[in-house]
């Protein structure tokens, strides 16, 4: 019965705190695998880097910018909500 | 140049009379409002036409064509080359897709507009005329009305008016760029146009609607999550594409598309992240994508133009997935608002998976297919020195995954469970997710599937070391943000709510100026009649003091009409 209260309540990716904690764990290592990639093997004279442009032609600059994107997107949203938020029948029932 | 090659499915038969691809349809909407009885007639009908359209299509000889005089005018129903039989091969497999998923519809109404619906996007595609092509978007709009109003809701009904409405406005817009042009160029053919004239720029304007251009994109987010589970799934497959094949057919190259075409990408975004209705989520996440469609048709080159279509082709791949996730939770649970689902994975297992693979494919991951068919706009572009819309992009890129990739599986079936147990979705439904997601995987880990069947050479490879790595990072980096941000309680919650748009200037701005205009008209009117009474009262002396009573009225005529006898016969005789 409380095992069931705790998996009703888990809050995260999976059905327990436990398994979410480890999926977290787990995209901090891919995560971080992706740039030691990188870094291990660079490819920034590679010619068929056609996706590279000047502006991010550092290291690991997709995995910042994929970053910094993100919560510059979920800071706006919670701007835009103050802005443009109402209630659910503004428009009135049958809207 | 556009390849003359045939389509590489065709198959050859000359058993039949090259009809146009939207003869099928609309016999088979016809054959479905005669059988409205029998349930099994109808699913016949549901899945045999779809079929029996796709053998007509792969049977069509390049360059053939049916022609229709009329008045003078000669009105093209069938052009067939490789950018119309794209288009006529993906519409044909969305209705396959999407038949079987409403396989279970009673509702023969909804059946028949949707057939409806998927012959006017054919007759649309395959139009070689502008005039054709009028009739077919204006076929398009009423029919795709009658699927939101299938929704049989009193939101439904005023979603579908409003719909309704900016259609046929597109319709209309579109005839007059046609009558311009005919009168400027002498001819109603339907090939490059061009946003230089008067004619151009309305036609535009009538494309543009139809593809959510920001400001007039509003009818996808307030429609689509009113129709029923089938009817968005139907919705979400034609119309938008319709209207990117029109760009491309006729203003590849245009270049204000490119900064028209990175807002539609960018904006919707923020919307996405704080709205609560995952439907609606889908819809901004749509203009989403058809922005980079859009940007892809204005850069205009062959690798960013078969960027736009592959891409189109995908999206209602994965874009109808997960059109049809959602509407398998709705059809169970009875509503999609994140403030009130999750923990759905627990019922519907089979449906969360393909609901995964649609938000990979959604946000083009390796092995997934918008992967490869988004990069090609994106390395279009980094090929003709776009930077500052490639960056715009690249962010839309990186926001995509936060709100379609995770955001809807999250909300929808972890996040926290409320304790909703329901069934798996029904078998046929479950079938024809299973159809989508296998072709989003399929075309992700065979690009060359895709690549063969597009208008234009493809000498583009994905699969390149620096490409995979590079995408791997924005997305993990992005999953990051998003975990970081919900463990760090920053993530805005869903909350019951609605979100103020662009439509709040036709839904609230409109009517509400409409009506004070009214109230003051009728103040202003009211204000005169008063002052004219006193004004009447004092003229009439002290007669008509009490203006009121009909009596008094009566009796003030009689002696206005005395003092004017009075005064005419004064006047004649001093004459």
């Amino acid at each position: 019965m409380s095992r069931d209260r705790d998996e009703r309540d888990a809050p995260l990716f999976w059905v327990t705190r436990r398994a979410a904690r480890i999926a977290v764990v787990a995209l901090h290592v891919v995560a971080l695998l992706a740039v030691a990639i990188e870094i291990l093997f660079p490819f920034s004279g590679d010619p068929h880097a056609v996706e590279r442009v000047q502006a991010l032609d550092f290291p690991a600059s997709y995995a910042v910018y994929g970053f910094v994107a993100c919560v510059i997107l979920v800071l706006l949203g919670i701007l835009l909500r103050r802005l443009v938020m109402r209630d659910e029948d503004y428009y009135g029932s049958g809207r | 140049m556009m390849q003359d090659a045939p389509f590489p499915l065709h198959l050859g038969l000359e058993l039949l009379p090259a009809l146009p691809p939207s003869v099928p349809f609309f016999v088979g909407a016809l054959l479905l409002a005669l059988a409205r009885r029998s349930q099994g007639l109808k699913r016949l009908i549901l899945i045999l036409v779809p079929l029996a359209g796709a053998v007509n299509l792969l049977s069509l000889e390049p360059g053939s064509s049916f022609v229709w005089q009329v008045q003078g005018f000669e009105l093209v129903q069938l052009r067939v080359d490789r950018l119309s039989m794209l288009f006529g091969l993906l519409f044909h497999l969305g209705a396959f897709i999407g038949a079987l998923y409403a396989f279970k519809v009673r509702d023969t109404s909804e059946l028949v507009a949707a057939f409806a619906y998927a012959g006017s996007a054919l007759g649309a595609v395959f139009a070689g005329d502008l005039l054709s092509l009028f009739c077919y978007w204006e076929g398009m709009a009423v029919a795709s009305a009658f699927l939101v109003w299938a929704g049989r809701t009193p939101e439904s009904n005023g979603a579908g008016l409003r719909y309704l409405a900016l259609h046929l406005f597109s319709g209309l817009l579109l005839l007059a760029g046609a009558v311009l042009h005919y009168q400027v160029t002498g001819s109603i053919a339907f090939d490059f146009i061009g946003a230089g004239t008067t004619a151009g720029a309305l036609i535009l304007l009538a494309f543009g609607i139809k593809c959510g251009f920001p400001l007039v994109h509003n009818w996808i987010t307030d429609a689509y999550p009113q129709a029923t589970p089938s009817g968005t799934v139907f919705l979400s497959m034609f119309t938008t594409k319709v209207a990117v094949y029109a760009l491309a057919r006729g203003f590849p190259g245009t270049d204000v598309l490119v900064p028209i075409g990175t807002v539609m990408a960018m904006f919707p975004i923020f919307y996405a992240v704080i709205e609560n209705d995952l439907r609606r989520v889908l819809g901004y996440s749509m203009i989403n994508q058809i922005g980079f469609m859009v940007v892809g048709v204005g850069i205009g080159s062959e690798l960013a133009l078969n960027g736009a279509v592959a891409h189109a082709f995908n999206e209602v791949l994965f874009k109808g997935l997960l059109f049809m996730t959602m509407g398998a939770v709705l059809f169970r649970v009875g509503n999609v608002r994140g403030s009130d689902i999750g923990g759905l994975y627990r019922s519907m297992p089979v449906t969360t998976v393909f609901c995964v693979v649609g938000a990979a494919s959604i946000s083009a991951f390796p092995l997934f297919n918008g992967f490869v068919s988004k990069s090609m706009i994106m390395a279009a572009m980094v090929e003709e020195g776009r930077t500052w819309a490639w960056l715009g992009l690249l962010f839309a890129s990186a926001g995509v995954f936060h709100h379609a990739g995770i955001k809807i599986p999250y909300f929808a079936f972890f996040a926290h469970d409320p304790g909703i147990r329901v069934s798996e979705a029904p078998r046929n439904m479950l079938l024809a997710m299973a159809i989508a997601a296998i072709l989003c995987i399929a075309i992700g880990t065979w690009p060359g599937l895709l690549y063969g069947l597009l208008p234009w050479e493809v000498a583009y490879a994905p699969y390149t070391y620096p490409h995979v790595i590079v995408q791997v990072q924005l997305l993990l980096f992005s999953a990051l943000a998003f975990a970081w941000l919900k463990l760090t309680g920053i993530y805005p919650p869903e909350l019951r709510s609605v979100n103020l748009d662009a439509e709040w200037i036709y839904r609230r701005l409109g009517p509400r100026t409409f009506a004070a205009a009214a109230t003051a008209l009728g103040s202003l009117r009211e204000g005169l009649r008063r002052r004219l009474r006193r004004r009447a009262a004092l003229a009439g002396a002290a007669v008509a003091a009490p203006v009121a009573g009909a009596a008094q009225t009566g009796t003030a005529v009689l002696i206005i009409g005395l003092v004017l006898v009075v005064y005419v016969v004064f006047q004649y005789v001093t004459a």
